[in-house]
């Protein structure tokens, strides 16, 4: 059965190029900075539909998102965030790892739900006068 | 325009994508990881298997076909774009690099690049839908999934297309 090679070069040169492409977009993607405070974004639907300074909640809160497409649950704590429940078909939110640092996403598709830890810069205000 | 199938290839093509779609149910299943389309693609070994024996236009419409009917039984209206969209340029892909670079490049190598091209095609199709850049981050993981499961399926369809060629139910007559 096994006579012959099972790779060719074609193939290994295929899977080098995919392995490649995908260290080089991940580098990409990550290589933003990620100091400064984080703030939890909640997209609905395309558009922002909340935001919360994670590292200034002192106890963990949960949030409901409802649009057109359904609603989920959002935990949201200064360690970590993920989704409690959602009504969606594959539950793939719900099963995916929480979200800890910045640049990392959680989605819900069916329910078009994006949730972020995004850094914001400190402002650089010396004073602020009245 | 009209197009003429013989009562046999018209038979297989609907087996085909009834075999198709049994391949995605058992696929929906085995979800592996917690990512979005973090799956193994077993319909995959469908679509390049009829590129093989039915043709490229053939394969196409096949596969469109089984993407359609599949998601409309578990998806639902809102997973369709995904489905065949996914479908429909991977099919592409695998017919064109087939065409070009065959016996170079094998069965493994064409499904690597059918799963790739499913898994972008998908995630672009995501950022259109929910209307943002970010979910594209995705695609870093989902190439390296796609080089995994490309390759079993690939394999599989390696040792199948074999046999298949040679049995007399596919001999071209």
């Amino acid at each position: 059965m096994f006579n012959g090679k099972i790779i060719t070069k074609a193939d290994f040169l295929v899977m080098i190029i995919l392995i490649f492409l995908s260290v080089f977009s991940f580098l990409f993607a990550f290589s933003s900075k990620t100091e400064g405070n984080k703030v939890l974004n909640i997209y609905s639907d395309g558009r922002l539909y909340a935001t919360y300074e994670i590292e200034k909640t002192d106890k963990p809160f949960e949030v409901n998102v409802d649009n057109k497409f359904g609603s989920l649950t959002i935990c949201v704590s200064k360690e970590k965030c993920y989704v409690k429940n959602s009504d969606c078909k594959d539950k793939l939110c719900v099963r995916q790892k929480e979200i800890v640092e910045a640049n990392q996403i959680l989605t819900c598709i069916p329910n078009r739900v994006i949730v972020e830890i995004a850094s914001q810069k400190e402002k650089d205000v010396d004073m602020v006068a009245y | 325009m009209k197009i003429r199938y013989s009562t046999k290839d018209f038979i297989l093509m609907c087996m085909f994508v009834a075999v198709g779609i049994v391949l995605q149910t058992v696929d929906n299943m085995i979800m592996f990881g917690s990512v979005p389309g973090g799956k193994l693609g077993l319909s995959n070994i469908v679509t390049l298997l009829n590129i093989f024996i039915l043709g490229g236009n053939n394969a196409l419409l096949i596969s469109v076909m089984r993407a359609f009917l599949g998601s409309l039984l578990f998806g639902g209206v809102s997973a369709l774009p995904y489905s065949v969209g996914g479908a429909f340029f991977s099919t592409v892909a695998m017919i064109y690099f087939k065409n070009k670079f065959y016996p170079e490049l094998s069965e493994i190598g064409l499904s690597i690049i059918g799963a790739a091209t499913h898994n972008f095609v998908q995630v672009v199709v995501a950022a259109i839908i929910m209307s943002s850049l970010k979910i594209l981050s995705y695609i870093s993981v989902l190439m390296l999934v796609s080089v995994a499961a490309g390759f079993v399926t690939g394999f599989q369809v390696k040792y199948l297309n074999k046999r298949l060629l040679n049995s007399s139910l596919f001999k071209k007559n």
